[in-house]
């Protein structure tokens, strides 16, 4: 049975929006459709010029930006929620005092430790280049911890909308071995406790395959005691269509496909357990209750 | 090998700790930043040294497991302050996780080219040069002469004196000694102590001298000239090749193995089984930590086999070092390999603090045969302060050594062993080396040390596909 496809993961997700620190005020960021929307900053193209001038750069450029470098980083699977009850505490103070300490921190390398020989001139040359690296390399990992923590500051919300982006990039793809550890260890942080939940497993009793084809995969509960293990097979695009959506468990039922997406109504494909065949649902979500991620009901 | 299996096992070992109920508590109240379990690092740490996992993936897994950590970290209970991070509570002022200067390089490819013989001698010399100026006086202990592509050097041990007769650490003044060769030839010698700790050095030769020479006459300030005669070849032990089949993993948990029979001593282990309860020094109970997750991690990327009985050595050592917390599922082994039980029964039978043997040198020039892609030349055996040195030359290209984890050398690929006259086993680890083009001068520290001046050791090198097996005579000297 054929599930959505993955460049509508999120017609089940409603827009969200949110506000963030930005010169002198505050302004709103916006979510809509899988595109981030900067309302405050209409030239956008217009504001980068000034700041390669010698201007400010905007904070809402600036994570827009980062918005879009990270669209398919697989490091937001690894760092971000793993559900409603695995909230992340960062806020813009949190973000300014690590781009803060990240400058501090970027001060001058210190000075080569004594030697009793002295070194060659090509060994000089060889430390001189491995410092610049090794300096380069520190700069480009404190901007891509800034950019994640930026991301992340944005709330809840927007977390599992990011997720989403990037899990919807990598199924979309067949990245092959290089990428699937990262989406087995990724569902498997999210479905586990969706499966505890559900069936009252521990949650590191489930094993996670990844399922390469459109349709929804397999499930299996074998075992007993501490050798009881809930084997489920499952594709990439579940992250964002399924669990981005707040679809992961409806009533009993483990969701484990979207037929039909829509927002607030929906028809997904659910197990009841283990093993079974997985059945058509019609799920609605409340248009008046909380927004980041919606909640369904049969 | 399995690369994929060993990523995910990684990854789904951090995920466990993130869903660890006890991850809000910091490791302590003012902890400065949030780092990944043990499990996790030691689990990473062992992927690489084997191969099977890249530094900068593993580096790249560690680094989002210590962000997830810090952005979900709270401040205890007893702590009143807003349920947000504090901006001291983000690892912001330092890079992310770095790995590499935590990581020896991988082993030496076994299919890395050892320089050819050719030219290359190595001669025993055994001979003392006294020095003395109005500053410092003192001795240059010349254990080998050893000439290569990378040229021709005295391998020697040192000792300096003020003019009061007290121990000094001056260097010895070699710009002032003149040396000779039987052509003629004039030479100045560079003081080099890189990959010599202790006061061990290298003298090296300026200009490089002819490889035929008969010898070397050598005048120290204040001294009369002493003749080094060169016409002595290096021994040619004839050594015992055995093939072994190790899996890069078995090679990893041995080496770990002989690290923590090498620690324990050091840190003065209560060796009785009546005090095996006493609280563990760290740096043993530091690398005994995360055993589990590392015999986990070599298995699930197949680099251990499921049926290896390694695992279950190391716990069965373990267990005789009195260390319960080392998460191996194996039961704990009663087999273990004849030095492992020949240093335990050392220490547990007998003082630890028997009297090594005094302060002397050996001159020893015995070149090994090519294992895992090196070739090991031992020029100098000498016991200093207690403890007793092995330098070699190590021919071939080992990887950059970087800082050790926890002491365990993995960059040197070969587990070394000695066996004095008495049958009591030393094991031999790498206190420090230095790279040049072709060859690292290393230097190997026994423990425990030698007790005697034996006349010859058995040498026991072990790789990952061979096992080499050779008796090395010792020419005995001993300082004034």
């Amino acid at each position: 049975m054929s599930v959505l496809p993955n460049d509508r993961w999120f017609d089940c997700l409603p827009g969200w929006q949110t506000q963030l620190p930005c010169g002198t005020g505050r302004h709103i960021v916006r979510w809509a459709a899988g595109s981030l929307d900067l309302p405050s900053h209409p030239d956008v193209e217009g504001e980068l010029v000034l700041a390669a001038l010698g201007g400010d750069r905007p904070r809402c450029v600036d994570l827009a930006q980062a918005w879009a470098r990270h669209a398919d980083d697989l490091s937001v699977l690894a760092i971000g929620p793993r559900g409603p009850q695995d909230r992340i505490v960062v806020d813009w103070d949190d973000v300014l005092a690590a781009e803060q300490a990240g400058e501090m921190a970027a001060g001058p390398a210190s000075s080569m430790p004594m030697r009793l020989a002295s070194p060659s001139g090509p060994t000089v040359a060889r430390a001189g280049a491995r410092r610049r690296q090794m300096q380069a390399e520190r700069l480009k990992s404190q901007q891509r911890r800034n950019d994640v923590l930026s991301l992340l500051a944005l709330g809840y919300g927007f977390q599992v909308r990011l997720i989403g982006q990037v899990a919807a990039a990598h199924a979309s793809l067949d990245g092959g071995a290089q990428v699937r550890p990262a989406l087995v260890a990724a569902i498997t942080g999210r479905l586990a406790p969706v499966a505890e939940e559900w069936l009252g497993i521990d949650p590191d009793q489930v094993v996670v395959d990844l399922h390469p084809a459109r349709s929804w995969g397999s499930s299996e509960l074998a075992g007993y005691g501490p050798d009881r293990r809930l084997r489920i097979s499952l594709p990439a695009g579940w992250l964002a269509s399924v669990w981005a959506c707040g679809l992961a468990r409806v009533g009993r039922y483990l969701i484990v496909g979207v037929l039909e997406p829509g927002w607030p109504r929906a028809r997904v494909l659910g197990l009841r357990s283990p093993g079974a065949e997985p059945e058509p649902l019609d799920v609605r979500a409340d248009p008046d209750g909380q927004l980041d991620v919606p909640h369904w009901e049969i | 090998m399995n690369r994929e299996r060993a990523e995910t096992y990684l990854r789904l070992l951090a995920e466990a700790e993130l869903r660890d109920p006890s991850l809000p508590a910091p490791r302590s109240g003012d902890a400065p930043f949030v780092t990944a379990a043990i499990d996790v690092t030691r689990a990473a740490w062992a992927l690489t040294v084997v191969g099977v996992l890249d530094l900068e993936t593993a580096e790249a897994i560690l680094a989002d497991v210590e962000l997830a950590l810090s952005v979900r970290y709270r401040p205890p209970a007893t702590v009143m302050a807003p349920a947000r991070l504090g901006p001291g509570h983000f690892a912001g002022g330092r890079p992310l996780t770095r790995m590499s200067h935590l990581m020896p390089g991988l082993p030496a490819p076994a299919s890395g080219p050892v320089p050819p013989d050719g030219a290359d001698r190595y001669v025993p010399v055994g001979q003392m040069i006294l020095f003395h100026d109005e500053r410092v006086s003192g001795e240059l202990d010349v254990m080998s002469y050893a000439h290569t592509a990378g040229g021709a050097r005295f391998t020697a041990v040192w000792r300096t004196r003020d003019p009061l007769g007290a121990r000094h650490h001056a260097l010895p003044p070699v710009e002032a000694f003149s040396l000779a060769d039987d052509r003629g030839q004039r030479y100045g010698l560079e003081f080099a102590a890189n990959g010599r700790p202790g006061s061990s050095c290298d003298l090296i030769l300026h200009p490089d001298p002819p490889p035929d020479i008969g010898w070397l006459e050598i005048t120290a300030p204040g001294e009369r000239a002493v003749r080094v005669d060169l016409a002595r070849r290096a021994e040619r032990p004839e050594p015992h090749v055995s093939q072994v089949t190790l899996s890069s993993g078995e090679h990893l948990l041995t080496r770990i193995a002989e690290r923590l029979l090498a620690l324990a001593p050091e840190h003065r282990m209560h060796w009785q089984p009546q005090l095996a309860t006493a609280k563990l020094a760290r740096p043993v109970a530091n690398l005994a930590t995360g055993l589990g997750a590392t015999v986990a991690a070599l298995e699930a990327a197949e680099v251990l086999p499921p049926l290896s009985p390694v695992p279950a050595r190391l716990a069965g050592l373990c267990a005789s070092l009195g260390i319960d917390d080392h998460g191996i599922a194996a039961a704990p082994a009663l087999d273990l390999p004849e030095p492992w039980l020949s240093l335990l029964a050392h220490y547990h039978r007998r003082k630890p603090e028997a009297a090594p043997a005094g302060d002397g040198f050996a001159a020893v020039a015995a070149a090994l045969p090519d294992l895992e892609g090196i070739r090991l030349v031992l020029l100098g055996l000498h016991n200093y302060d207690g403890g007793t040195w092995m330098e070699a030359l190590v021919r071939g290209q080992l990887p950059d050594p970087r800082q050790r984890v926890l002491g365990l050398d993995m960059a040197f690929p070969v587990s070394m062993w000695v066996r004095d006259g008495t049958g009591r086993w030393h094991a031999a680890r790498p206190a420090g080396w230095f790279h040049g083009a072709d060859e690292a001068a290393l230097t190997l520290r026994l423990t425990p040390p030698l007790t005697r001046s034996c006349a010859w050791l058995d040498v026991l090198a072990t790789g990952q596909s061979a096992e080499v097996r050779a008796t090395v005579p010792l020419c005995w000297g001993f300082p004034l």
